[in-house]
């Protein structure tokens, strides 16, 4: 299997681009995306969400954001409730919508899995491939999408 | 119109909700909300919906098993998907199972009240 590709990579950052313009009205700035150093754990925030990935990609898509643009987000849902359980259940459908958005573009061999959530969880990568960290910033909120995926398909040319 | 919401996450399950009583959608009322399919085929068993907004990326029994099996107890069942999944090949998949509409996460309260207004149009 071989690494993500930049131009794959294009594919969820343009869906972190569509879920905050399409949900909110209001874009993120999403900065330079990087690669994660092995052995070394990833940034992390108040909740994370994480998206199992299989089919001809293998890996995770992880979505990881402070109390407050949670809080933001679940205004901007209309919700009536502010709990921890609240924020959890956000994230992990957010990092499902990055995983779906995605999928429109890099097609029906990237299956994702039923989105996984908890609260501060450090992730350290473990192996080559490296995971790409996108981080973005959404109403003065920093948050970080990592991407950790590796594929069977032919490489993009 | 009965109309039964299935979610696994409760903060879109709520906001379907509430947009329901969109003054566009007068005959539409909510009578239950599910968190994954097996739930859905219970409550729809007891309240026999007439409308059902479906997820399809849910624990237990997923979307596309719940539609069949939706279809089994109420053929004339109207549904609409609202999932992250929006791909071509998902959305005929559903359709082919008995789904009726496709809305692709995230959506605005607009593309939903538009959506059911479709589906409650014939």
């Amino acid at each position: 299997m071989r690494a993500l590709q930049e131009q794959e990579l294009g594919a969820f950052v343009a869906s972190v681009n569509h879920f905050f313009k399409h949900a909110t009205g209001d874009a993120a700035e999403v900065r330079s995306a990087y690669l994660a150093e092995t052995g070394e754990y990833l940034p992390f925030f108040d909740f994370s969400g994480i998206v199992d990935v299989s089919g001809e990609w293998r890996g995770s898509l992880y979505f990881s954001a402070p109390r407050g643009m949670l809080s933001h987000l679940l205004l901007s849902y209309g919700s009536e409730s502010y709990t921890d359980a609240d924020h959890l259940d956000l994230i992990g459908e957010i990092a499902n919508m990055f995983s779906g958005q995605a999928r429109r573009e890099l097609g029906e061999g990237l299956e994702i899995s039923v989105p996984r959530r908890c609260t501060s969880i450090a992730i350290k990568p473990g192996s080559e491939p490296r995971p790409y960290v996108v981080p973005l910033a959404w109403r003065g909120f920093e948050a970080i999408v990592v991407v950790d995926l590796k594929t069977s398909r032919s490489p993009v040319s | 119109m009965k109309m039964l919401v299935v979610d696994d996450s409760s903060v879109i399950r709520n906001r379907i909700v509430q947009v329901a009583r969109h003054p566009d959608l007068p005959d539409l009322e909510v009578v239950a909300t599910a968190r994954h399919g097996g739930e859905a085929l219970l409550m729809a068993k007891e309240y026999l919906p007439d409308v059902v907004t479906m997820d399809l990326t849910m624990p237990n029994v997923d979307g596309v098993a719940c539609i069949k099996g939706l279809m089994k107890i109420s053929p004339d069942m109207r549904i609409l998907v609202v999932s992250a999944l929006g791909d071509r090949r998902t959305a005929l998949n559903a359709m082919s199972c008995g789904a009726h509409g496709f809305l692709h996460k995230p959506f605005t309260s607009e593309e939903l009240v538009e959506g059911l207004k479709e589906l409650l149009k014939d």
